[in-house]
C-alpha cells in the first residue's frame, strides 16, 4: 500500500557558512496527509461532537444567536448515521439542548435549538461549565475510531478562565477543542490557548453572520481528516542547540522553548491531519562552528495512526554542507524562508502587541511596520491591510481600548497566524534546483 | 555576524529577521570577513546570543496614555447625593476604597464613603455622578447608569445589584440577585461590566 502520507525536514540551507561563529539554520519539518481517495481508510470518519453554545446576554446583539441557531442547524443537516453530536447551552448555568439521541431525529433537534433563547439559565459566562457538560457528553461516545471534537463559541469574557484551561487540557488525550470568539468582548488568549493545546482550532468571528461558514469548515475539516494523532520526534546532533520552535501551519503560534534533554530528543504532536493540509513545525536551530564537510544535523521521526489500519512511523534525515564559499551560503530555500517570513510576522505582530501594554507606542509601530515591509514582500494583501490597521488604531488610540480598535487587533492577529499556503505554481518554482 | 542596518544590532549569521527590531536582515552574503580559508576553530561550546537588544532608542520615557477624553472629567461628585439611610454616628474605623485590577484603568482608585456609594456610570440626562463613576472605563455601556449600591454601615460593607442589564459578581460566584446586599471582606473582588474591582480596606491611624 502506499504512503498515507509525505514528510520531510527541510533545511533553509543546503551550505551554511563554516567560521568559528554559529550558524543559523531554520529546518521546516512538515507532514502532508494524501486524500483518501486511492482506496485505503474510509475517508469520512464518523463524528463525536460536543458543540458549546454560549447564550449570555451579549449574544442577543447584533444577530449573533440567529446566526448560530442557522449555523448548528447546517451542521445538523450534515450529519450522518453514524455521527453522535450533542449541543448545549451556557449562561449562569449549563443546560443540554439536545442528546446524541435527540440529533438523530434531525427535525427535533433543530426545535430544541430554536428555543434556545426560552432557556432559563440567566445571563452570565460560565464557560467551563457548558464545557465540562459538553465533554461529558462526548465521552459518553468515545471510541478509537471517532473523531472527538468540543465545538465551543463564546463572545464573551468567562468567570472560571483557568478551569477552561484545565478541562481542555485534562482532555486533550481524548478529544480537540476548537473555540470560536465572536466580537471583541472574548478572551482571545484563553480561546487560542485550548485549541492550540488540544490540536483544534481557533476562530476569530468579527461579523456574527460569519458564524455559519465557520461552523462550515469545521466540519469539513473534520470530514477532511486521514491521518491522526501526528507527532514529530527530532533528535538532534551534537553541539546543535533549539533557538525557536513554531507550529508553521496551518496555524503560526510558539510551541515554547522546549527544553532538550541529554539525549537530544524532542517531541512535538501535530494531532489530526486533513488530507491536503500540511502540518508542519519550523525549528530555529543553532549550529556550532565546524570545519568544512557534511554533517548530519539530526533526524526526524513522523509517528501517526492511519484509522483502520493502525500505527505507523516514517523517518527523515537533515544534513547540511559546511563551507567557506560565501555564494553557496546565501542560497536559501524558498519555501522554508516563506514560512520562516510568515512566522517572523506573526512573532513581530505579537511583540508589538506586548511593547503597546507595556506603553512602548513607539517601539510596538516600529515592530508593526516592519511586520508590513514583510507582508508586502510576501504579496499578502489581506494581512499587509489588517496589519496597516492595526498601526492606524496604534496610533490613533495609543492603547487599543476602543472597540474598533479591538476588532483590528483581533483581525490581525487571526489573519498573521494563518498560514499562507502558496499556489502549486509557485511551489514548482521555488522548488527548482538554483 | 550580520549587523542590522536599521539598529546596528548584531545577528547571528544565517538569522532572517534581526532579533533587535524585527527589520528583515540583508539576504546577501554576510559581509566578508578576511576568512583567509584557515580552517575554522573545533566544535566549541556555542555561546548563546547576547541578551538585551540595544532596540529603538527610548526617546521618550513615557508616552502618557491618559486618555482622558470622555466626558466626564473628575470622578468624585461635586456634592455626593448620600441618600439618607446612613446613620450618623456609627464612623467606621476604616477607609474603604476600590481599585480597578481588570478592565479600562487599571490601578485607578476610588474612596468610598460611610452610607451610600452608588456604583455606575455619569448619567448625561440628570447630570449625576455616581461615587464610583466607570463611565471611561466602559466604553461598550456595560455598566448599567445605576448600576450597584455599595454601603458601608456600622462597620459592615455590602455590596447590591439594583437592577443592572449586566448583572454584579462577587468572587466570581453567580450573578447577584437584584436588591439581595451581600456582605463584602477586604480583598474581594466585584465584576461590574468588563470592570473587575477589588475592596481594599485600610484601617484609620
Amino acid at each position: 500500500m502506499a504512503e498515507p502520507l509525505t514528510f520531510e525536514a527541510l533545511a533553509s540551507r543546503q551550505y551554511v557558512l563554516s567560521s568559528a561563529e554559529n550558524f543559523v539554520l531554520y529546518v521546516l519539518l512538515e507532514a502532508v496527509a494524501q486524500g483518501a481517495a486511492d482506496g485505503h481508510g474510509s475517508g469520512r470518519l464518523p463524528l463525536n461532537l460536543g458543540v458549546v453554545l454560549d447564550r449570555s446576554g451579549s449574544m442577543y446583539d447584533e444577530r449573533r444567536l440567529e446566526f448560530v441557531i442557522e449555523a448548528v442547524k447546517f451542521l445538523v443537516d450534515n450529519l450522518t448515521a453514524d455521527d453522535k453530536v450533542s449541543i448545549v447551552a451556557f449562561a449562569d448555568k449549563a443546560q443540554l439542548i439536545a442528546s446524541p439521541e435527540t440529533v438523530r431525529d434531525k427535525a427535533a433537534a433543530k426545535r430544541a435549538i430554536d428555543d434556545i433563547d426560552l432557556l432559563e439559565i440567566g445571563g452570565g459566562t460560565q464557560m467551563a461549565l457548558g464545557m465540562r457538560m459538553a465533554i461529558d457528553e462526548v465521552k459518553k461516545n468515545l471510541t478509537a475510531d471517532r473523531l472527538n471534537r468540543v465545538l465551543v463559541l463564546t463572545d464573551g469574557q468567562t468567570y472560571e478562565e483557568t478551569a477552561c484551561i484545565d478541562l481542555a487540557n485534562q482532555n486533550r488525550e481524548q478529544m480537540s477543542f476548537s473555540a470560536m470568539g465572536v466580537g471583541v468582548e472574548f478572551n482571545e488568549k484563553l480561546l487560542m490557548r485550548m485549541s492550540q493545546d488540544s490540536h483544534g482550532k481557533y476562530h476569530f468571528i468579527g461579523d456574527a453572520s460569519a458564524i455559519p461558514g465557520i461552523f462550515e469548515d469545521e466540519l469539513q475539516g473534520l470530514r477532511a481528516v486521514t491521518v491522526r494523532n501526528g507527532r514529530i520526534d527530532v533528535s538532534l546532533s551534537q553541539g546543535v542547540q533549539i533557538r525557536e520552535a513554531f507550529r508553521a501551519s496551518p496555524e503560526i503560534y510558539a510551541l515554547g522553548t522546549p527544553l532538550v534533554g541529554d539525549d537530544r530528543k524532542i517531541s512535538y504532536e501535530v494531532g489530526d491531519l486533513e488530507a491536503g493540509v500540511p502540518g508542519s513545525v519550523l525549528l530555529t536551530l543553532v549550529l556550532p562552528p565546524r570545519r568544512p564537510g557534511p554533517v548530519r544535523i539530526g533526524q526526524a521521526t513522523f509517528h501517526y495512526e492511519v484509522p483502520g489500519v493502525g500505527e505507523r512511523s516514517i523517518d527523515t534525515e537533515v544534513t547540511v554542507e559546511y563551507t567557506l564559499d560565501r555564494t553557496l551560503t546565501s542560497r536559501v530555500n524558498g519555501r522554508v524562508m516563506n514560512l520562516v517570513d510568515q512566522v517572523s510576522i506573526a512573532k513581530l505582530q505579537s511583540r508589538a502587541e506586548e511593547e503597546l501594554k507595556a506603553g512602548n507606542v513607539d517601539r510596538a509601530t516600529r515592530l508593526l511596520s516592519n511586520a508590513i515591509q514583510g507582508t508586502q514582500r510576501l504579496g499578502n494583501v489581506k494581512a499587509t491591510q489588517a496589519l496597516a490597521g492595526l498601526m492606524d488604531q496604534v496610533k490613533k488610540t495609543q492603547t487599543l481600548q476602543t472597540k474598533a480598535a479591538k476588532t483590528t487587533l483581533l483581525q490581525a492577529q487571526a489573519v498573521v497566524r494563518k498560514t499562507q499556503m502558496l499556489d502549486p505554481e509557485a511551489l514548482k518554482e521555488f522548488n527548482k534546483p538554483d | 555576524m550580520v549587523k542590522c542596518s536599521e539598529c546596528g544590532y548584531e545577528n547571528i549569521d544565517g538569522l532572517d529577521y534581526c532579533d533587535g527590531c524585527g527589520a528583515k536582515l540583508a539576504a546577501a552574503a554576510p559581509a566578508a570577513a578576511p576568512n583567509g580559508g584557515a580552517a575554522p576553530a573545533a566544535p566549541e561550546a556555542p555561546a548563546e546570543t547576547p541578551a538585551a537588544a540595544p532596540d529603538v532608542a527610548e526617546t521618550e520615557a513615557d508616552a502618557a496614555p491618559a486618555a482622558s477624553k470622555a466626558p466626564t472629567g473628575d470622578i468624585t461628585p461635586p456634592a455626593a447625593p448620600a441618600p439618607a439611610a446612613a446613620p450618623e454616628g456609627a464612623v467606621a474605623a476604616f477607609k474603604a476604597k476600590f481599585q480597578i485590577v481588570r478592565g479600562g484603568r487599571k490601578g485607578q482608585e476610588f474612596q468610598l464613603e460611610d452610607g451610600n456609594n452608588l456604583i455606575g456610570r455619569w448619567d448625561p440626562e440628570t447630570g449625576a455622578f455616581p461615587e464610583v463613576d466607570l463611565d471611561q472605563d466602559d466604553p461598550e455601556a456595560k455598566v448599567s447608569r445605576k448600576h450597584a449600591l455599595l454601603r458601608i454601615e456600622s462597620g459592615k460593607i455590602t455590596v447590591e445589584d439594583i437592577g443592572s442589564l449586566n448583572g454584579t459578581y462577587v468572587n466570581r460566584q453567580p450573578r447577584l440577585q437584584p436588591g439581595t446586599p451581600v456582605e463584602l471582606k477586604a480583598g474581594d473582588e466585584i465584576i461590574i461590566g468588563k470592570t473587575f474591582l477589588k475592596l481594599v480596606i485600610d484601617p484609620i491611624s
